[in-house]
């Protein structure tokens, strides 16, 4: 009797595979926790609204802009390697993965240019309850950023290889949530500047 | 459906998501806030449904997925509803925290006021902006309810363990 791998990729009581099923698992529970924290985010800045307005007019909108356009790119990207990976094209779905993982460095490194310059001009995690936010909010995003950039690096050698193809695609949708994120944290933190 | 139709729409709903984007840029040139937040939060609605839909495919995704999804949004509302009494009020000291104070006093002298400098005899403001006192003892002992539940517990803390 062949002793195939003991994971359960395709019966679930769900009829969806496992290992997507997970990852909607960790999207909803981020759901909640990024979703918190939006929704403190508005009701202070409701509260607040000269203040946190004042605060909000010194965050680097040009960062925000290139960092947005980077993550909507980078999501083009893993869809377009998920869909390389689905025909089976490993080279391309390799080299798809790495431009976005080239697109999560790039916004990393704006996103760490931009808290240097405003960590120097005294814009600390302590300053006011306006930067504790903004420093919690876009820390825990990138934080998400990084862990992403990781798993991608990982399943791109196995996807290279032709091995767990599926996985290209349940990394790209924890991508497209990271991605979903920003869309959300961009006009808040940095549009709502008046 | 060809390979290339894929892509192309692929491209094509990341092209509208940068339209989208632009257009909530425009959108806060006037410098009105109500207007800028507003749009803002409707276009970055449409732009997240456009990416679950199309990106993580939710559109063609089983029932489960939806439920999962859609719970946890209601869960988040569900908090939201939670903390808004408290967060939402605008006036009042309910941003105050006193407790520290009468936890120093309890540990202190167990409840007892005796050099009489705490918060008692003072008004205190609701939430609703209503003056109240907050020790109403008939006998006029000094304490309140804060203090011998702090007293409790700092005696609990003294209590040998077995």
């Amino acid at each position: 009797m062949a002793h195939g791998k003991p994971i359960a990729t395709t019966r679930s009581a769900t009829g969806i595979p496992t290992g997507k099923l997970a990852v909607w698992w960790v999207i909803a529970s981020e759901i909640v926790i990024f979703g918190g924290l939006l929704v403190s985010y508005l009701l202070l800045r409701v509260r607040y609204w000269d203040e946190w307005g004042e605060a909000a007019a010194h965050t680097n909108v040009w960062c925000g802009l290139i960092n947005t356009i980077v993550l909507l790119t980078s999501s083009l990207f893993i869809v377009l390697a998920h869909h390389a990976a689905e025909h089976n094209d490993t080279k391309k779905a390799f080299r798809y993965i790495w431009y976005t993982i080239a697109g999560g460095a790039i916004f990393l490194c704006v996103k760490g240019w931009e808290w240097n310059n405003e960590i120097s001009h005294g814009y600390t995690i302590t300053a006011n309850t306006f930067w504790s936010f903004y420093y919690v909010a876009c820390g825990l995003h990138g934080l998400h950023v990084i862990g992403g950039m990781v798993i991608m690096g990982i399943i791109s050698f196995q996807a290279r290889a032709g091995k767990e193809l599926h996985r290209v695609e349940l990394i790209g949708i924890y991508w497209h949530f990271v991605d979903v994120v920003w869309i959300f944290l961009f006009p808040l933190m940095y549009l709502a500047n008046q | 459906m060809s390979d290339d139709h894929h892509v192309k729409r692929y491209i094509k709903i990341w092209l509208w998501l940068l339209g989208l984007f632009v257009l909530s840029l425009l959108a806060a040139i006037p410098g009105m806030l109500i207007l800028t937040l507003v749009s803002a939060f409707a276009i970055a609605l449409v732009k997240a449904g456009m990416v679950t839909a199309w990106f993580m495919h939710l559109n063609t995704e089983k029932r489960y997925i939806w439920y999962l999804f859609f719970s946890c949004l209601a869960l988040m509302g569900l908090f939201y509803m939670a903390i808004f009494p408290d967060l939402g009020r605008m006036e009042g000291t309910n941003w105050v925290n006193t407790a520290p104070h009468g936890v120093a006093k309890a540990v202190g002298g167990h409840g007892d006021d005796a050099d009489g400098d705490d918060v008692h005899g003072e008004d205190v403001h609701d939430g609703a902006g209503h003056a109240t006192s907050e020790h109403t003892d008939e006998s006029g002992a000094d304490h309140d309810e804060s203090d011998e539940d702090a007293a409790a517990h700092s005696d609990d803390a003294k209590a040998p363990s077995n």
